[in-house]
C-alpha cells in the first residue's frame, strides 16, 4: 500500500516537470566573460559571381551580344563551354580564351535595327580599352590617362538557333566592372638578390570558385614573379614545393606544402631560407587577414623534421623586411645653410642643428641623399655637378669624395648603403654609377645610355629603379629592374609607365616600394600622381603650384616649395586627412629629405 | 587457419563441407542445450530484445521530433531572411544607372564594391548581408535578360530545385516558395543538406535563396549520436540488471538443484542453507524438511529390512538344528524302509527326499542371506575355465541323462585361464545347467565356452519353451517362476539363479539370459580373466548366432518383393 502510494506521488511529480517547459532553458547564472570571436573566415570574403547562360533564340543581336559578353566573365566555367555556344561552331573551335584579357569601358548601342529576313548584322562595340592582364596575371594599364580607344566590332550570321558570333579574337574582352567582380589584385612577394628585401609583386587572380582563394594566392606565389621580374627576384620556396590546402585555426593562418619545402631548411644564403620563405607567405597571405599568425606544415605534420612546428607571428615576418612598414623616421631639411631635423607638429618648429659640416651647406652643395640605416650618411652634390660627397652624420664627420663625372645627377641611396647616379657624358649619351662603399663601377642600362637622362631613383626595395628619360617619345618616366647576377649588375626591363605629354616631368619620389609620386606640371597646372608600378594604375592628387620637388616614405609625403612671386622658399607637407599641403617648415626651408627618398 | 595436414589435404570438397556441417551442428545443438538449461540466459535475452525494441522505437520517436523542431525554426528564420531580401532586391534592381549610389558596400571585398549595374549590386548587397560565414548564398537569375545571372559565393546553379524553379517562374509575382534542397557548391564534393527559396519579382527576376542546414545537421547528428550511446548503455544497464535480478532468484534455484541431486544420489544428510524469510527461504526451509523425513524413513526401511533379513538368517539357523534330528531318524526310516510295506516305505522315501530339497533350501537361504549381510568373499585361484565346465557338466550329466538330453560341448583347444573361485564358478554352471535341465524339454544343451584378452564365458542354450519379452531380468528374482502352475521337476530351491547372479557381480563379470518364446533361452556367464579389472564386453553373443542371422536377413528382405533367398546374403549372413 505505501510502495502504491510513493509510485503514484512519482509519477505525478514526472508529470509536473515535464509540463512545466519553462524550466528547460536555465535564465539564472553568474555572468560569464564572453571572448571576442573570429567572425567568419577573413579567407572567404563573400563574392559575386557571374553565371553565364547559354544563349536564346528569340533574342536580339545586341542581346546576344551581351550575353556573350556576360559569359566571358564568368567564372564558373572554366572551359568557357557556355561562352562559345554564342559563336558559330567554327569560330568556337578556334577561340583560345586564355590569350589573355582585354579590359575595356564601353556600352553596346541600345537597340540595332534587324530587318526580318536579316542572315548577317554587325554589331559596334566602341569604348576605351583601360588595359590588360597578360598570361601570368599582371595588370597593365594603358599608359594614356584615358586609355586607348577600343572598336570591336561583332558579326553576327542567323542561324536555326538564334543568332551567333562568327569571329572574335582570341582572348577575353572584359569590362571593369568585370574584372572588378571576377578579378582580384593580389601582391606577392619574392626576394631580392641578397635575400633580405621583399619585392612586391602585384597580379590580377581570377576568381575561382572551386578553389579557396587563399591557395589560389599561395599557388600563384609558388608559380614565381611575372615576366618583367623573373630575373631580378628570388623565390624562397624551394622549388617543387607544391601546396596541399590552407585553413584557419582560431587567428592563425596554417599552410599545407608538400615535403620540397623542407629543402629550405639547408638551402638559401646564411644556411637555410626558412625565413624569408615564411615572411614570403606571411605577407602574400597578410592582405587577406589582419596581422594573423601563419604556421607552414609540411603533409599535414609539423614543418621541421625533429617535430618542430614553424609559425610566425606578424611581428617576426614584418621585421623580416623592415623597409614594408617603415616605422617613424627622421625627416631633415636645409635651413641657413644646415641640416634640421623637421618635427612632426609644425608649432615647434625647434629646428634642432644637425652635426654634419661646418660648412654652409647649400652654398657647396645642389642636391642630397640621406642614406636608409643609421648612423645615417648624407650625399651631396657640389654645385658644379662634377662630384659627389659624403659624409655621416655624426659630430666632426668629414665629406669623402666618392663619384666624380662630368655631369653628376642627383644621387640617391639604395637599402644595402649603394650610392647611384647618372653621369651625363653628353645630350644622349648617359652612364649610371653605383658606388658601393669602396669602388665606382659602371653599371650597364641599355635602356639609358643613349637617351637623357633627368632623375633617376631607386625604389626601397633595392630592385625598382625609375628614371626620368627624354627620349624620341618625350619625357616619360621609366621603371626597371636592377638584375644582380654574380658580380654583375645591369638595369633592365625598362618600361614606360607614365608620358608628360605636353607637361613636364618635374621631380619624382618612390612613396613605398611599389607606389611612385610623380609631380607633373602643364598648362593644367600641377599634379602628384601616385603610380602603382606593378599595374599601372594612378591616381592624383592636387598639387601646390609652388612646389619644385618632392619625397615621401610611405605616409609622409614632403615638398620643397618656391613661391614663383617672391622666391620665398619653405617645406610641406601633405595632410592626407585635410587632402591639402599645409607648411611644416618656412623661412628659406629647402630640401627636405628622407631616408632613401 | 591451419595449414591441411596431408590426411586432410586428401579430403573432398564434400567432406569438407560435410566437416563443416556436423561441426555447425555440433555447435548450434551445443548453443541450444544452453539456451535449454539457462534460466538467466532466457531472461537476459528476452529483456535485451524487449529493451532493444523499445529503445529502438522511443529513440525513432525522438529522433523525428527534435528534426522537426529544428528544422522548422531554422526555415522560418530563413524565410523572414528571404522575406527581407526581397524588398532590398527589388529596390536595387529597380534602381537605373544613374541613381546608383557609389557608396561602397561596408564588409564587401573593396574591389567588389564600385559594381555598377544594379544586379551586381543587389547580388553584392545579400551577400555581404549574409556575411562572411556565408549564413546563406543567393542565386539571382532572369532568363530573359542576356548576363543577368548572379550568384554569390560558391553555390551552384544546380542547387536550384527543378520543382522550385517550375512553380516560382509560373507562380504568381512575390509569391514566395520553399523546400528543402540539396545544396552543391564548388569545391565541395557532396551536395549538403539545406533550405532553397525562391519568389519571382518585377521583370522577370528570380531570386534563389540557400539556406544550408549543416550545423542543424551537426547538432542532430550528435544528438542522434548521442541517443544511440544512451539507448546502447541503456539496453546493456536493462540487461545487467536483467541479468542481476535473475542471478538473484536462480542462484538458490541451483543450489537447491545441486542438493536435490545430491539427495537423489544417497546422500541424505544434504541440507540447504537458509537465509532470510523469503519465498526461496521458505523453498529451502521445505526441501530440508522433505530431506529429514526421506531419511528418517529410509533409515526405518533400512532398519526393517535388516531386521527381516536377520529373521531369515536366524529362521535358517534355528531350522538347522531340529532339521538335523529330523534327517538322523529320516534316515533311519528310509535305511528300514525295506521292513514297512509299501506304503510307508513309500513315505520314507518322500520325506527323505523332501528333506534333502528342505536341507538344500536351508543352505540356499544361508548363502542368501550372507550376500545380503555382505559377509559373501572370494577364494580367487587362477584355473582353467574348461576344467570348470567339464566338472561341472560331469554333475550334471547323470541328471540330463534321466531327461534325455545330451550336452553339446563346445571348447577351445587351448586353456582358458581366469582368476577366479573355482567353486562358486562351479556353482553358477551348475545352477544354469539345472536350470537348462528343466526348462529344455528334453532337447539337447549346448555349452559354449569362450575368451579373450580381457575376459572369458560361458553360454548355456536349450531349446525349450524359452523366455518371454522382459523375463530375462525376472529370471534372476528369488523364487520367481515362468509357469506358476508349473511344477519344480527337479527339485530346484528357486534362489539358484538369484545365487548364481549375486557370485558373477562379487567377481565382477555378468550374468545375462535370453530368450524367446519358442527358441529357447541361452544365459551367458561373462568373467573378467583378472580378478578386479571391469569387464567392458564379452566373448560370446547373448543372443544365438543362427538367431541374430535370421533376424539381419529378416530386415534385409522387403516382404511385399519377397524374392527368392539368394544363397549369396545367407551366406554372407553366416561368415
Amino acid at each position: 500500500m505505501r510502495a502504491r502510494n510513493l509510485g503514484a506521488a512519482g509519477i505525478a511529480l514526472a508529470l509536473a516537470w515535464s509540463g512545466a517547459a519553462c524550466a528547460v532553458i536555465p535564465t539564472q547564472g553568474s555572468p560569464v566573460p564572453v571572448g571576442a570571436a573570429v567572425q567568419g573566415d577573413p579567407l572567404r570574403k563573400p563574392y559575386v559571381r557571374v553565371i553565364a547562360m547559354p544563349p536564346r533564340p528569340e533574342w536580339r543581336p545586341e542581346q546576344v551580344v551581351t550575353g556573350f559578353l556576360a559569359a566571358m566573365a564568368s567564372v564558373d566555367d572554366p572551359r568557357w563551354s557556355v561562352a562559345r555556344q554564342y559563336l558559330t561552331p567554327d569560330a568556337g573551335h578556334l577561340w583560345r580564351p586564355e590569350a589573355g584579357v582585354t579590359v575595356y569601358e564601353g556600352q553596346l548601342p541600345d537597340a540595332i535595327t534587324v530587318t526580318p529576313d536579316a542572315k548577317e548584322i554587325t554589331v559596334p562595340l566602341k569604348g576605351t580599352v583601360i588595359g590588360t592582364i597578360d598570361t601570368t596575371g599582371k595588370y597593365h594599364a594603358t599608359s594614356a590617362p584615358d586609355g586607348q580607344p577600343l572598336d570591336q566590332p561583332f558579326k553576327l550570321v542567323k542561324g536555326p538557333q538564334g543568332w551567333r558570333i562568327t569571329e572574335f579574337p582570341d582572348g577575353l574582352l572584359l569590362n571593369a566592372d568585370d574584372i572588378r567582380r571576377s578579378y582580384r589584385a593580389v601582391k606577392l612577394y619574392y626576394l631580392d638578390n641578397q635575400q633580405k628585401g621583399l619585392v612586391v609583386d602585384e597580379v590580377r587572380i581570377r576568381v575561382d570558385p572551386s578553389t579557396d582563394f587563399a591557395e589560389s594566392i599561395v599557388n600563384r606565389l609558388l608559380d614565381g614573379a611575372t615576366t618583367g621580374l623573373k630575373d631580378a627576384v628570388h623565390n624562397a620556396v624551394p622549388a617543387g614545393t607544391t601546396l596541399h590546402r590552407v585553413s584557419t585555426d582560431d587567428d592563425k593562418i596554417i599552410v599545407d606544402l608538400n615535403e620540397a619545402a623542407t629543402n629550405a631548411i639547408s638551402t638559401g644564403p646564411g644556411g637555410g631560407s626558412v625565413a624569408a620563405m615564411a615572411a614570403q607567405i606571411g605577407w602574400t597571405l597578410d592582405q587577406l587577414t589582419e596581422r594573423w599568425d601563419i604556421e607552414i606544415r609540411v603533409n599535414g605534420e609539423p614543418f621541421y623534421p625533429d617535430g618542430g612546428t614553424l609559425e610566425v607571428g606578424y611581428n617576426t615576418y614584418r621585421a623580416f623586411d623592415p623597409w614594408l612598414v617603415p616605422g617613424k623616421t627622421p625627416a631633415y631639411y636645409l635651413k641657413g645653410g644646415t641640416l634640421q631635423m623637421l618635427h612632426e607638429d609644425d608649432e615647434h618648429v625647434a629646428a634642432v642643428p644637425v652635426p654634419a659640416s661646418t660648412d654652409r651647406l647649400g652654398d657647396d652643395y645642389d642636391d642630397f641623399a640621406l642614406s636608409g640605416l643609421g648612423p645615417y650618411k648624407l650625399a651631396a652634390l657640389h654645385k658644379d655637378h662634377k662630384v659627389i660627397s659624403v659624409a655621416p652624420l655624426v659630430q666632426g664627420a668629414q665629406w669623402q669624395q666618392t663619384i666624380a663625372g662630368t655631369s653628376l645627377l642627383r644621387p640617391c641611396w639604395d637599402r644595402y648603403d649603394n650610392l647611384w647616379t647618372v653621369d651625363k657624358l653628353g645630350e644622349h649619351s648617359s652612364r649610371v654609377l653605383r658606388y658601393d662603399g669602396k669602388q665606382v663601377v659602371q653599371v650597364s642600362a641599355p635602356s639609358l645610355e643613349g637617351v637623357d637622362v633627368r632623375e633617376l631613383r631607386v625604389a626601397r626595395d633595392g630592385v625598382r629603379v625609375a628614371a626620368v628619360v627624354d627620349g624620341e617619345h618625350g619625357t616619360q618616366v621609366l621603371v626597371g629592374t636592377v638584375v644582380v647576377k654574380g658580380s654583375e649588375v645591369r638595369i633592365s626591363n625598362f618600361q614606360p609607365f607614365v608620358t608628360a605629354g605636353d607637361g613636364e616631368i618635374k621631380d619624382i619620389a618612390w612613396r613605398d616600394a611599389t607606389t611612385l609620386l610623380v609631380l607633373t606640371g602643364g598648362r593644367a597646372g600641377q599634379e602628384v600622381r601616385a603610380v602603382s608600378v606593378t599595374d599601372g594604375t594612378s591616381e592624383s592628387f592636387k598639387a601646390d603650384a609652388r612646389i619644385t620637388s618632392i619625397t615621401a616614405l610611405g605616409d609622409s609625403i614632403l615638398a620643397g616649395a618656391e613661391d614663383a612671386a617672391d622666391g620665398k622658399r619653405e617645406v610641406l607637407r601633405w595632410e592626407a586627412a585635410k587632402s591639402a599641403w599645409v607648411a611644416a617648415a618656412k623661412d628659406d626651408a629647402t630640401y627636405p629629405l628622407l631616408p632613401l627618398g | 587457419m591451419l595449414k591441411p595436414k596431408g590426411r586432410s589435404r586428401r579430403r573432398t570438397p564434400m567432406q569438407i563441407m560435410r566437416g563443416v556441417r556436423r561441426r555447425a551442428r555440433r555447435a548450434a545443438g551445443k548453443a541450444r542445450r544452453v539456451w535449454r538449461r539457462s534460466l538467466q540466459l532466457r531472461v537476459v535475452t528476452s529483456t535485451l530484445v524487449i529493451s532493444v525494441a523499445v529503445v529502438a522505437v522511443l529513440g525513432f520517436f525522438l529522433v523525428q521530433q527534435i528534426t522537426t523542431t529544428v528544422v522548422q525554426g531554422r526555415t522560418a528564420s530563413a524565410e523572414s531572411d528571404a522575406l527581407a531580401d526581397r524588398a532590398t532586391i527589388v529596390a536595387q534592381l529597380n534602381q537605373s544607372l544613374d541613381e546608383v549610389s557609389k557608396q561602397p558596400i561596408p564588409g564587401l571585398d573593396p574591389a567588389q564594391t564600385a559594381l555598377n549595374s544594379p544586379i551586381d549590386r543587389a547580388a553584392a548587397v545579400l551577400a555581404n548581408r549574409a556575411g562572411e560565414s556565408g549564413r546563406y548564398n543567393v542565386i539571382i537569375r532572369n532568363a530573359a535578360a542576356p548576363g543577368e545571372y548572379r550568384a554569390t559565393n560558391e553555390i551552384q546553379p544546380r542547387s536550384i530545385p527543378a520543382d522550385l524553379h517550375r512553380v516560382v517562374s509560373q507562380g504568381e509575382l512575390n509569391e514566395t516558395f520553399s523546400r528543402p534542397a540539396e545544396l552543391y557548391y564548388y569545391g565541395r564534393t557532396s551536395p549538403e543538406p539545406g533550405i532553397a527559396i525562391g519568389v519571382r519579382v518585377e521583370n522577370g527576376y528570380e531570386i534563389y535563396h540557400f539556406f544550408p542546414l549543416t550545423e542543424e545537421e551537426a547538432t542532430l547528428s550528435s544528438v542522434r549520436q548521442t541517443l544511440v550511446v544512451v539507448g546502447v548503455g541503456l539496453v546493456a544497464l536493462l540487461a545487467a540488471i536483467a541479468s542481476l535480478v535473475t542471478r538473484q532468484v536462480v542462484t538458490p534455484v541451483r543450489l537447491a538443484r545441486q542438493a536435490a541431486e545430491r539427495l537423489a544420489a544417497g546422500r541424505l544428510e544434504e541440507r540447504l542453507k537458509v537465509r532470510g524469510e523469503d519465498d526461496l527461504a521458505r523453498l529451502a526451509t521445505s526441501f530440508n524438511e522433505m530431506a529429514a523425513n526421506l531419511a528418517v524413513k529410509i533409515h526405518q526401511l533400512e532398519e526393517l529390512s535388516q531386521v527381516q533379513r536377520q529373521f531369515v538368517s536366524d529362521v535358517s539357523h534355528e531350522l538347522r538344528t531340529p532339521l538335523t534330528t529330523v534327517r538322523m531318524a529320516a534316515d533311519l526310516l528310509y535305511e528300514a524302509r525295506e521292513d514297512y510295506d509299501a506304503s510307508s516305505a513309500r513315505a520314507a522315501e518322500l520325506m527323505q527326499n523332501q528333506l534333502e530339497r528342505f536341507e538344500s533350501m536351508l543352505t540356499d537361504l544361508l548363502e542368501i542371506s550372507r550376500y545380503d549381510a555382505g559377509a559373501a568373499t572370494l577364494d580367487i585361484d587362477s584355473v582353467d575355465m574348461r576344467d570348470v565346465v567339464l566338472r561341472a557338466v560331469a554333475d550334471s550329466e547323470a541328471l540330463g541323462e534321466k531327461q534325455g538330453i545330451r550336452f553339446d560341448l563346445r571348447l577351445p583347444g587351448e586353456p582358458c585361464m581366469a582368476d577366479i573361485d573355482s567353486r562358486r564358478v562351479e556353482r553358477i554352471l551348475r545352477n544354469l545347467l539345472f536350470n537348462a535341465i528343466e526348462h529344455g524339454e528334453g532337447k539337447d544343451i549346448t555349452v559354449i565356452v569362450g575368451g579373450d584378452r580381457d575376459a572369458v564365458a560361458v553360454a548355456v542354450r536349450d531349446h525349450g519353451v524359452g523366455l518371454r519379452q522382459g523375463e530375462e531380468n525376472l529370471v534372476f528374482d528369488r523364487f520367481w517362476r515362468a509357469d506358476p502352475s508349473r511344477a519344480r521337476t527337479i527339485g530346484g530351491t528357486g534362489l539358484g539363479l538369484a545365487i548364481s547372479r549375486e557370485d558373477a557381480l562379487l567377481h565382477g563379470g555378468w550374468l545375462q539370459a535370453w530368450g524367446l518364446p519358442g527358441e529357447g533361452s541361452q544365459f551367458r556367464l561373462s568373467l573378467p580373466r583378472l580378478a578386479g579389472t571391469e569387464l567392458r564386453g564379452s566373448p560370446l553373443p547373448l543372443v544365438p548366432p543362427e538367431i541374430e542371422m535370421r533376424r539381419t536377413w529378416r530386415g534385409h528382405v522387403t516382404p511385399a518383393l519377397s524374392p527368392p533367398v539368394p544363397e549369396s546374403v545367407l551366406d554372407g549372413g553366416a561368415s
